[in-house]
């Protein structure tokens, strides 16, 4: 299959694309672009992409009213987006109310570093994480160094049957991929994604020769940057067909259940 | 869609991430995969080593390939460290070196016209375009300084994250010898709003290569929501233009 001709031609790939990581909403500190669920389906459009995961808003402030933004988007569009519930050390609110306010919502987003710069670890977020083990929920975390993903291999370790999602770090500083394919081999409920703005060519083929494909999902952090440099970055690269289908959308459709 | 790179890197640098291109056939690899049909090249010798060895490198690492448009690294006159501005040119037009890229902050110079005003009016009475990388300026102040005080001469400032845009919008605005290199560039929807606000001609195709990734940067021309006549003026219409004004 030649996954590049449509990305050549600028259209709608004809392959089945889950995005795991995606914004939804404004960014305070930098112009993001239209940002709401239309502006993302408007672009999924465009790029061929089949269903985004969204998280609500960036990183802070009111999440009862992020979510709730996210929320009424889920409803407009239930066919094409799915949510995380944002979750924060700074309130210990049920998650589950989230997950009967909307079916939309199918796992947690836990990024504390941008909460105050608290650990990914911290005993505030035990009690979302024992949500998720309980339910066998994904947990999208943020990371970006290592000792978030060593952080994060910890809370994999104590909960199972949750199934984290570590972004970004498969893409960022040798520490952190180390620290990546540690906890991956590890902890089989640790999975990362794709999400960077900017790295090289061969990178991705890198971490998937030291960890397989299966568990690498594909996410590009829209809006927070634009999406198709990434869908092209992963669709020109020396992967293998197979490896390219399963990072596209068969370990999205396994890891969250969709 | 023809793709002109404004900026590559050929020869081993200091830094060599896992698996990261390195040798000049691995970055004509990567050219042909992302159908990349020239590119713009400096030496890394000259970055991150001695400037007019790396130059003279250059020459030869590119001797009788088409593939690569040269480009001079350029520092000031300081005691006769560099060519002078004469010799430059001199140089430039003996060996179909075409354009100038600059690092001031990596090799420790000013940008003032006091520093650099003889150089910066021989860039523009010879047109010759300057490049640079954001990084290598120390703010959007520094930036504006540049192109207020140089104003005839063109700059195309590269590797401009998606965090920027606030800062360099008003820059944009007020100087039309600002073009941005695309490479790094993914504000979502960056490139169409460019278009809208400023013209494609701002806008100028690069991809970094080898420590930018060439496939990224096809993928944001190619998927924006721009005419292909814009298109076509990122990806090469615009570098070849500027390229064909320069007068050596």
């Amino acid at each position: 299959m030649d996954y590049t001709k449509h990305i050549f031609a600028g259209a709608p790939v004809d392959f089945e694309v889950i995005d795991v990581h995606v914004h939804h909403g404004a960014n305070p500190g930098y112009y993001p672009g239209p940002a709401g669920g239309d502006d993302i389906v408007h672009a999924m459009g465009r790029l061929g992409v089949d269903i985004c995961c969204c998280t609500p808003g960036a990183t802070a402030s009111d999440f009862d009213y992020f979510n709730e933004q996210l929320a009424k988007s889920l409803d407009k569009h239930p066919h094409k987006l799915r949510g995380y519930v944002m979750i924060t050390p700074h309130d210990a609110a049920d998650p589950d109310r989230w997950f009967k306010r909307s079916p939309g919502f199918i796992g947690l987003k836990s990024i504390p570093f941008c909460q105050g710069e608290v650990s990914i670890d911290d005993p505030r977020l035990w009690d979302y994480y024992a949500y998720a083990d309980r339910r066998g929920l994904p947990v999208l975390v943020h990371t970006w160094a290592a000792p978030e993903v060593e952080a994060t291999t910890r809370m994999a370790e104590k909960y199972p049957n949750a199934r984290f999602i570590v972004a970004h770090a498969a893409l960022t500083g040798s520490a952190a991929k180390q620290a990546l394919i540690d906890g991956m081999k590890q902890c089989e409920n640790m999975a990362c994604d794709t999400a960077i703005s900017d790295t090289y060519d061969g990178a991705l083929e890198w971490f998937v020769d030291k960890v397989g494909a299966d568990r690498v999902l594909y996410g590009s952090d829209f809006i927070t940057f634009e999406c198709s440099h990434i869908l092209g970055r992963v669709a020109m690269s020396k992967l293998t067909d197979d490896e390219k289908e399963k990072i596209f959308s068969r370990n999205a459709r396994q890891w969250l259940r969709l | 869609m023809r793709f002109i790179d404004a900026r590559c890197q050929l020869g081993r640098r200091c830094v060599i991430r896992e698996n990261e291109p390195v040798t000049k056939a691995e970055i004509l690899e990567l050219m042909d995969r992302c159908r990349i049909e020239r590119a713009v090249a400096y030496h890394a010798i000259a970055k991150e080593g001695d400037v007019k060895a790396g130059n003279m490198e250059l020459l030869k690492d590119t001797e009788g390939d088409s593939r690569f448009l040269r480009q001079w690294v350029a520092l000031p006159h300081t005691f006769g460290e560099f060519m002078s501005v004469e010799e430059l040119l001199k140089g430039m037009k003996e060996n179909s070196v075409s354009s100038i890229r600059m690092f001031p902050k990596t090799h420790g110079y000013s940008l003032k016209p006091y520093a650099l005003g003889k150089f910066m009016d021989a860039m523009a009475e010879h047109k010759i375009p300057v490049f640079m990388t954001y990084n290598e300026l120390a703010s959007e102040d520094a930036l504006y300084a540049m192109l207020t005080d140089y104003p005839k001469v063109n700059f195309i400032i590269s590797d401009v994250s998606y965090r920027e845009e606030r800062k360099l919008f008003p820059i944009l605005e007020h100087c039309p010898n600002f073009h941005i290199g695309t490479g790094n560039y993914v504000v979502h929807g960056g490139v169409k709003t460019m278009c809208e606000y400023f013209g494609a001609e701002r806008m100028i195709f690069d991809t970094g290569l080898p420590t930018g990734s060439a496939a990224a940067a096809v993928s944001l021309i190619c998927f924006a929501e721009i005419s292909e006549e814009e298109k076509t003026l990122i990806a090469s219409g615009n570098l070849e233009r500027m390229l064909s004004e320069v007068e050596l």
